[in-house]
């Protein structure tokens, strides 16, 4: 890193995020983050983070490794309960409900939520058991509940073609770019509100990043999506709004193109022309 | 030049050099040869510890192979001896000289190898030739029948003493290697210049008068001290008048002079025509029998010795052939019959429960020993052991063993016909004598160190003397040499299946829920401390944990076994009742008290399930088990019902909880979802209530239903109490191996990646339906492992089962009766073992057959294992 960037935390203009073009979807926002700040035991990972995620659209979180954009996803869905040490606070609201508030079910509130994480991680099981586990930990049984919501999920992931005739696989039969794809029909089988995306082309080649880019495409307006993505090629591809993060701290957040091709700051425009990250 | 310049001409140098490194791209020599070094020593290790396994493995098989090794005849020599009918034959200890007595009371002494003649003389017969001849087991003490009908008592004794090699006389003419003759005496040369000097003695008494007809059958046997013996003896005349008499001799204190007083019963008569052949007689002598030449034994009840009955007549075999040999094996538990048609058959007097003889017993013909190809001529049984050796009259001389039913030996002195001869097996059964009448000799020394051991006898049933029927025994070693050692593995094979089983009954669900709930739920302190307590656990020596269970637990299971029985209800109840009750809460308020204080509220849930099972106890006892639990399991009270009911609980529940499932199906859950958590929490708990009472009532009928069919489980699982019993070893062993399955299964639960949990995690899923669903199936094959690691280690164990089991060899499932395992064998019976003998390479075979158990059990576990791992290689 270079000086510039060292220097950056203290220097960093305070932004007005209303300054920005974000685009808005016609419905509405579905997450409402404000003054949002998160500790690991003693070192703060996140500052004062305020963004609203439009409805329906596909939003983008790009910065430098370490920058805190995974953290911030995981904060969506509670994952980061699972690390000890952690302290949040500020607010952060989906469809106006309170994520941290007191007595919030976390269980209900992931069941809201899909993830798709950054290597494929189905479970050892059938292809069928993997797409509909969301449906069996909610104790839906009904045979013809779980085929129906297995095929949508599978056509809604791209995969259902090649995977109907071999449900009774296991997951673990299939290729790396599958396995994601199959995670992501996990992903929506519950018909989540906002589909949380961690990275979810880094661990695949080429190709099958195309096809996963082809299918957030696709899957756009059906969900809200969140992406992490360390390729900034991507989110320009996939994105609808991008939110450029650094050392904890959201820099900018705009409509992609206004941000890639006309950025505010000059972190920002540093970072997307290669100067460092 | 410069500083400065020489400066940057060392510093041109070290560039030039550097540039050098970099372009030379090999590896440095020094971590080559670390590197080679450190595969050598790495591959010699790990040869070592393979090495190291297969030594064992060869050691153990090394130590157990002679025991089916057979034996081998050392020596066979052949020589004449003077042509007279030969009536008996005895040898020394040593096998070195033999005594052969004529009819005409002649006695010849050979040394035995040569056949040289070391000795004569003449018993004082008083010109008479003996008919008949009796005597006991050692051959020292003899009887002889007289045409007249007198009988003279005989002793036929080897004197034998200790000289230092100084004392031997000169000229003593050496006959082989070890043995030199000169004069009536063999010298035989012992280690540490010493000699041994072997004499033969003979006494004959005066004549005693019982019959009046010529005596043609006598059995004579000694009993009673040493200083006041008790002869005993019976003699069958030529008008078949059978006569038991005893001559008990007295010593005067005062007078120091010997009376004998000689009193004779007659026993009752024998059918008409019988023409007897043989008679046998106990040391007791309370058992008389008598066999005729028409195959028939009678046994005659002598215990009331001034009124002996007739209890029992048998046919020996089925196809009319005569008794031609009839002799006690040692200890006169058994009775060999040899028939004219060769067979060998064995007979036990047993106390059958039915068909007995008026008095009880009843000659049941327990063994079959492989037929000769013609009559049995002679039979003559070890003084020692169950061995013996017959010979038939197609010149076939057989050195056999009875327990293990196998033939030893096969002499066939050279197909000649057996003309009349008699036949000794030696005292150390080290040798055969036989002296025909023609004087032909021949003896065959041997060697067949582990005769009792076979295959069939060491993992099959064998009808052991005494007993009812064949079984499987083990029984090593008693007092004397009359016992029969009963050698079958069987039954602590048996007892280390089922300390395993009942110990990972046990052990199995603790550990692998322990492990679960700190891999999954707890939070990870908790589990940096919880984990290594638990492996300190493991480290606690099994010496005092067996010590505790046998001083302290077993008492207490024993005085408080219904309190005991009622804890494994009492638990899981407690337990699931608080887990209700814990839904009932608000979840707000569940949700503060989520962490330390629902531990505590765990930990005081165990504890008051606990004492309410203590309290309980007695009331349970008097409600399940008629007041008295030690009664019941022996089955003097009460019916199987109460037992069966409390076993078919949890089946009941299941049974109900899938019922009500296919009446309601998921109607009852989608109702649920529409309430809060308490009002939800409820109706959970109303359901649980629902399923228990109806699972109470579907035992309650299944256990009556059962009962009224007549099954009841006592008598299978459950049987008399015991204090050391499976119950105790039950827990203490599970306690002793919960710490290896809790540990290696933690392992394995953690090691399963973290972003499968979170996958599933972020699917909404609880931690219970995460571990359930998820980290349990992706672990399979460590928890497996874990599971059979755990069995090896209870398979193994030693200390804990030798405390705890009560050691009885008995083939039970009983889990209020003890067990022996092979191990808890090994360190018992080792040190009493004697190094080299049957017993000691018993003991061997026994941790063979241990290390291929655990062995096969590895080698299985690892396969199994491999496949669950298969499964989830991926990840």
């Amino acid at each position: 890193m270079n000086a510039t960037a060292e220097a950056a935390p203290d220097e960093a203009p305070k932004f007005n995020p209303t300054a920005y073009h974000v685009t808005k979807s016609d419905q509405g926002d579905i997450l409402d983050i404000r003054n949002f700040n998160l500790w690991y035991d003693d070192v703060q990972a996140l500052f004062d983070i305020t963004m609203e995620v439009p409805r329906g659209l596909v939003t983008a979180l790009i910065g430098p490794s370490g920058c805190g954009k995974s953290t911030l996803l995981r904060c969506i869905n509670r994952m980061n309960d699972l690390i000890d040490e952690v302290r949040v606070d500020g607010r952060m609201a989906v469809d106006e409900r309170d994520i941290y508030g007191k007595g919030v079910d976390v269980i209900s509130l992931r069941k809201r939520m899909g993830m798709v994480f950054q290597k494929p991680n189905p479970f050892a099981m059938s292809i069928f058991e993997n797409v509909v586990y969301p449906l069996r930990v909610d104790g839906v049984t009904d045979k013809s509940v779980l085929e129906d919501t297995c095929e949508r999920a599978l056509r809604g992931a791209a995969l259902w073609e090649e995977t109907k005739d071999r449900l009774k696989e296991s997951g673990l039969s299939m290729s790396g770019g599958q396995q994601q794809r199959l995670c992501i029909a996990r992903a929506i089988a519950s018909d989540p509100e906002v589909l949380l995306m961690d990275e979810p082309a880094s661990a695949l080649d080429p190709i099958a990043t195309a096809k996963i880019e082809e299918l957030i495409d696709e899957l756009r307006g059906q969900y809200s999506i969140v992406i992490v993505t360390h390729n900034m090629q991507q989110a320009a591809r996939v994105s609808d709004n991008t939110a450029f993060m650094y050392l904890g701290r959201l820099i900018e957040f705009g409509h992609t193109e206004t941000l890639f091709t006309n950025p505010k700051l000059k972190q920002t425009s540093d970072y997307i022309s290669g100067r460092f990250g | 030049m410069t500083t400065n310049e020489e400066a940057t001409q060392n510093k041109t140098d070290r560039e030039r050099a550097t540039a050098q490194r970099r372009r030379d791209k090999g590896t440095r020599k020094s971590v080559l040869l670390a590197d080679r070094a450190a595969g050598w020593g790495i591959t010699a290790g790990g040869l070592l510890v393979i090495f190291a396994v297969i030594g064992i493995m060869v050691f153990l098989v090394a130590v157990a192979l002679p025991l089916g090794g057979g034996g081998e005849t050392l020596e066979h020599a052949e020589y004449d001896l003077p042509a007279k009918q030969t009536v008996w034959l005895n040898a020394d200890e040593y096998s070195t000289l033999g005594v052969r007595v004529a009819d005409d009371g002649s006695y010849r002494v050979f040394h035995l190898t040569t056949g040289r003649s070391v000795s004569s003389g003449q018993l004082d017969f008083g010109g008479e030739r003996a008919t008949a001849i009796g005597g006991v087991l050692n051959r020292d003490r003899v009887a002889f029948g007289f045409q007249d009908g007198s009988i003279r008592f005989a002793d036929l004794i080897f004197e034998a003493d200790v000289l230092l090699q100084s004392d031997l006389p000169d000229g003593a003419e050496p006959l082989d290697q070890r043995d030199r003759l000169a004069g009536e005496a063999i010298y035989s040369n012992l280690p540490g210049e010493q000699v041994r000097r072997l004499r033969f003695r003979a006494e004959t008494q005066a004549p005693v008068a019982v019959a009046d007809a010529p005596i043609v059958a006598l059995a004579y046997r000694v009993g009673g001290t040493t200083e006041r013996p008790t002869r005993s003896f019976v003699t069958v005349d030529a008008e078949g008048v059978g006569r038991l008499s005893r001559a008990i001799s007295k010593l005067n204190i005062m007078t120091s002079e010997l009376t004998t007083e000689v009193r004779t019963t007659d026993l009752p008569p024998l059918p008409a025509d019988t023409q007897v052949t043989t008679v046998e007689l106990t040391t007791l002598a309370d058992t008389v029998l008598v066999a005729s030449d028409a195959g028939q034994i009678f046994r005659f009840d002598a215990r009331d010795f001034n009124h002996p009955t007739l209890s029992e007549t048998i046919t020996a075999f089925d196809d009319g052939s005569t008794i031609s040999a009839m002799e006690f094996l040692n200890g006169e538990q058994a009775l060999v019959v040899g028939g004219s048609n060769g067979a060998l058959d064995v007979y036990f007097k047993l106390s059958p429960e039915q068909g007995a003889a008026p008095d009880g017993y009843k000659l049941v013909r327990a063994r079959q020993h492989e037929p000769h190809g013609a009559a049995v001529t002679a039979i003559s049984v070890s003084q020692r052991s169950k061995s013996l050796v017959t010979e038939a009259a197609n010149g076939e001389v057989w050195v056999r063993h009875s327990t293990s039913d196998q033939v030893l030996l096969r002499y066939d002195h050279g197909g000649k016909q057996a003309v009349d001869s008699e036949l000794l097996l030696l005292p150390r059964v080290d040798g055969v004598v036989r002296v025909a009448s023609t004087g032909e000799g021949d003896f065959w020394a041997f060697d067949y160190p582990h005769p009792e051991t076979t295959l069939d006898a060491v993992f099959g049933k064998i009808w052991y003397e005494g007993y009812d029927q064949p079984t499987y025994t083990w029984q090593s070693s008693s007092g004397t040499d009359v016992f029969e050692p009963k050698y079958s593995l069987v039954p602590l094979i048996f007892g280390t299946i089922k300390a395993t089983v009942y110990s990972l009954v046990f052990a199995i669900p603790i550990g692998l829920l322990g492990a679960i709930y700190t891999a999954e739920f707890v939070h990870r302190r908790v589990r940096a401390t919880v984990k290594p307590m638990m492996e300190t656990m493991e480290s606690m020596p099994t010496v005092v944990v067996g010590f505790i269970a046998a001083l302290v637990l077993a008492p207490i299971v024993e005085t408080w076994i219904a309190a005991v029985l009622l804890a494994f209800i009492a638990l899981p109840m407690g337990l699931m009742l608080a887990a209700f009750l814990w839904q009932l809460l608000p979840l707000q308020t569940a949700l503060k008290l989520d962490g330390l204080p629902k531990f505590f509220f765990m930990f005081a849930t165990i504890l008051l399930s606990l004492y309410v099972a203590y309290n309980l106890g007695p009331a349970f006892e008097s409600g399940f088990f008629y007041s008295d639990f030690m009664a019941w399991t022996n089955g003097d009270i009460g019916t199987g019902t109460p037992f069966m009911f409390l076993v078919f609980l949890p089946v009941g529940f299941f049974v109900a909880r899938w019922l009500v499932h296919r009446v309601f199906g998921d109607r009852l859950r989608d109702y649920q979802r529409g309430l809060t958590k308490s009002h939800a929490g409820a109706l959970d708990f109303l359901r649980w209530a629902g399923l228990l009472a109806a699972a109470v009532v579907l035992s309650l009928a299944a256990a009556s239903a059962l009962t009224a069919l007549g099954f009841d489980p006592r008598g299978g699982v459950v049987d008399t109490y015991v204090q050391r019993n499976a119950l105790v070893v039950g827990f203490v062993m599970g306690f002793a191996i919960i710490p290896t399955i809790y540990s290696l299964a933690e392992d394995a639960l953690s090691s399963v990646p973290d972003h499968v949990r979170s996958a599933s995690l972020a699917s909404g899923a609880t931690p219970w339906q995460t571990a359930k669903w998820v980290i349990v199936p992706t672990a399979l094959s460590g928890i497996f492992a874990a599971c059979m690691i755990g069995m090896g280690r209870a398979v193994g164990e030693t200390m804990i089962v030798l405390m705890a089991a009560g050691n009885t060899p008995v083939l039970d499932w009983n889990i209020f009766n003890g067990l022996r395992t092979l191990s808890a064998n090994i360190a018992v019976e080792l040190p009493e073992a004697p190094q080299g003998g049957t017993h000691y390479r018993m003991l061997f075979l026994a941790g063979l057959t241990l290390f291929v158990m655990t062995f096969t059990i590895n080698t299985i576990a690892e396969n199994i294992r491999l496949r669950f791992r298969k499964r989830a290689f991926q990840l």
